[in-house]
């Protein structure tokens, strides 16, 4: 087994994902080190380019967080962002890349255990996967 | 790209009470100190306790910084502090970033080693981003003493009267005439007044002769434009003209409607719709030797059908149970999927119900109907009994069948609604911002929705809501100038290709349109001098700053003025 640690990029927004990755901690869960959090406004925040630039710099894995569906603090944040995660699948595909390097997933402001336990299995699957062919 | 090497960053070190001595020993703050355009470091206890940042300011003036970093806490936990930061004068709140050592490293980092590099790291980095950082100015907009109030029913007006009888001069716009002539509304009360005809009245007689207060009736809605302390209504009045009103805010207050539930109903008079019982037991009072009794001996209340999350009808149904079985010797059988008793006082009745010998029964499959010598028959299994392990069907015989009408949300309120720039849900009642921390506050801000429009409730909680809006109305417009910080979405005219999607994305409305670009950059050389363009434009006093809109642009025309597309790419470059 090598000793590759892989480098997650998290967008949290604000509202939901933020909130639940401070709580994680006081929850008893854990985070890896080798997590990176770019706090947000909302999830509608992130867009293409954002993703693209992280993966670009080298990040094994790009989780971007949003409110639940129904739930986006901004009504259209979490709908907006999925639409950019799709045409950013297309793109990897096109070139190559594995598309759970990249997934948009749902938090709510109080599940850290969540937040925690998502990073986590995320983490075990880009041990799994290697390190980004881009790196 | 912008160079990153500028700025002079003071560095605060929150011990948060002792929490985060283990990782903030002689190294890291060596590190810390050390890093690119830092130049000074000060430690504190614990920064929220002992009274904030003002007490550093002295420091900072002396070291001239003009950015800051906090090692400690989550954000979340000082920003409240950073409003205060502002009033000092020395610092800008915009022009501070957080490490949050605590919550994301320390408490999420089991291995003390690993714990102390990302420290380092964290701050790091958010030290580099501290250098892209831009002040963020504050500005003030005139509010005028005004609201305005559209909708024609008891909330409407109970709206309106507060505003007015609190002296600010409000309108009130309504596309029916005259107003309060449909008294429909005095049926959806749970526990009304005495006499509800005279307190309609009384309120009506107060609406028309109130000085503070504008009536229009006959009145249309046309167009909706502006920012709160200075929106512009456009009406059209019954002559024909359009008029624009200014005003400060606007509340929303319509009703709901209800329709009867045709498919049962096989077009026999011996369905009785729900709200016609009250008068069905008007005309035929106890005691009245001419009416026969035997008109109906046998009545079913069928709840649930449709509306089945709304008690209202569940007390109704109970009360005018009572009613038949107390005073006119009915049998009484009520049908329904649950007994909902969460209104005031329905628990008490349902059990006065029970106990005059009004028969509940519980269905999960709904009763079928079928006529049976002239009466209704229905087949209802049940599900009590289904419990016991046996599982039989009922059969009733009535002679009538009481069905509750199916609320609706308004064709009328719905366009309302849009032209406001309120959402709606599926099935079209008007969405405020949060139900729990804004119940009457829609997501545009200086819009408020109230009544029935939002969801069928009885009549005393939508004038419940009447008056939450109109303390909320109060509140805004009694302050001469609303304060704002630019921490907003911000257009850059000459790259807007005028494709409408940060518009129609925004959820605050708060995006425009306005001839105001003076250059183009689609413009072919040499066409368009002299030319003013349209573009989008950000209202900053209706923009949340959350930055959907940013997410959106197919061209970059627009950026975040408190995240700027620049500082991601400066936090994701390592």
């Amino acid at each position: 087994m090598t000793s590759f640690v892989p480098r997650i990029v998290a967008f949290c927004c604000d509202k939901s994902a933020y909130v639940a990755a401070d709580r994680a901690g006081r929850l008893g869960s854990s985070l890896p080190a080798s997590l990176e959090i770019i706090r947000v406004p909302c999830a509608g925040r992130v867009d293409v380019i954002h993703v693209l630039q992280a993966i670009e710099q080298g990040a094994d894995g790009v989780l971007v967080f949003a409110c639940h569906e129904d739930n986006c603090h901004s009504l259209t944040g979490n709908r907006v962002v999925q639409v950019r995660i799709d045409r950013v699948h297309r793109l990897m595909e096109e070139i190559g890349l594995e598309r759970e390097r990249l997934e948009l997933r749902h938090v709510a402001s109080t599940n850290g255990a969540k937040f925690a336990q998502i990073v986590e299995r995320k983490f075990q699957e880009l041990e799994t996967l290697g390190p980004s062919p881009v790196r | 790209m912008k160079s990153t090497n500028h700025g002079r960053i003071g560095v605060v070190v929150d011990h948060c009470g002792g929490a985060l001595s283990s990782l903030l020993d002689e190294d890291m703050i060596q590190y810390v100190a050390g890093l690119p355009q830092v130049v000074s470091c000060h430690h504190d206890e614990d920064l929220l306790s002992s009274g904030g940042l003002e007490k550093f300011n002295d420091r900072w003036k002396e070291t001239r910084i003009d950015r800051l970093v906090i090692v400690g806490a989550s954000p979340k936990v000082y920003e409240a502090s950073f409003r205060r930061v502002r009033e000092t004068g020395r610092l800008n709140p915009y022009m501070i970033l957080v490490a949050n050592v605590r919550e994301q490293v320390l408490w999420a980092i089991c291995d003390t080693e690993q714990a102390k590099q990302k420290a380092k790291a964290l701050v790091a980095e958010t030290v580099r981003r501290a250098g892209c950082l831009q002040p963020i100015g504050r500005e003030k907009t005139d509010v005028s003493r005004h609201v305005a109030v559209i909708g024609d029913g008891v909330v409407a007006m109970k709206a309106a009267l507060g505003l007015a009888d609190a002296k600010i001069p409000v309108t009130l716009v309504t596309d029916s005439h005259p107003i309060g002539e449909d008294m429909t509304e005095l049926g959806h009360f749970h526990q009304g007044p005495a006499d509800p005809r005279g307190w309609w009245g009384e309120m009506v007689e107060r609406v028309k002769s109130h000085p503070e207060l504008e009536l229009k009736t006959s009145t249309d809605l046309r167009d909706f434009e502006g920012s709160f302390g200075d929106f512009q209504l456009t009406i059209e009045t019954p002559g024909g003209t359009l008029e624009t009103i200014r005003t400060s805010a606007v509340i929303l207050a319509m009703g709901y409607e209800s329709a009867p539930q045709r498919e049962a109903i096989f077009g026999s008079d011996r369905f009785v719709p729900l709200s016609q019982v009250a008068t069905m037991l008007e005309t035929d009072r106890p005691g009245q030797v001419d009416r026969k009794p035997a008109a109906f001996r046998t009545v079913g209340f069928v709840l649930d059908l449709v509306n089945e999350a709304f008690p209202i009808d569940s007390a109704n149904a109970i009360r005018h149970a009572i009613s038949l079985r107390r005073d006119h010797d009915c049998s009484v059988y009520v049908l329904c999927r649950d007994v909902k008793v969460s209104l005031q006082g329905v628990e008490a009745q349902y059990r006065r119900a029970r106990e005059v010998g009004v028969v509940f029964i519980k269905y999960d499959d709904p009763p079928r109907f079928s006529f049976v010598n002239g009466q209704i028959n229905m087949d209802v299994k049940d599900v009590s009994s289904r419990m016991r392990g046996d599982e039989y069907t009922l059969s009733i015989c009535a002679d009538r069948v009481v069905l509750n009408e199916r609320f609706l949300s308004s064709k009328r309120s719905q366009t309302l609604a849009k032209a406001l720039g309120v959402p709606l849900d599926r099935e079209g009642y008007a969405m405020v911002d949060n139900p729990q921390f804004g119940p009457v506050k829609a997501s545009r801000r200086g819009v408020f929705v109230v009544g029935g429009c939002r969801y069928p409730q009885p009549m005393e909680e939508a004038l419940t809501e009447a008056e939450a809006a109109v303390l909320e109305a109060k509140q805004l417009v009694s302050r001469k100038e609303f304060g704002y910080d630019l921490a907003v979405a911000e257009v850059d005219p000459a790259k807007c290709a005028l494709c409408l999607t940060c518009a129609r994305v925004c959820p605050h409305s708060a995006i425009t349109i306005d001839r105001y670009a003076e250059k183009n950059i689609y413009a072919t050389d040499g066409y368009g001098r002299e030319m003013t363009w349209d573009a989008a434009r950000v209202l900053p006093v209706q923009c949340y700053g959350r930055g959907i809109c940013v997410g959106s642009c197919p061209t970059k025309a627009i950026d975040l003025k408190h995240q700027t597309d620049h500082e991601i790419s400066v936090h994701l470059t390592a």
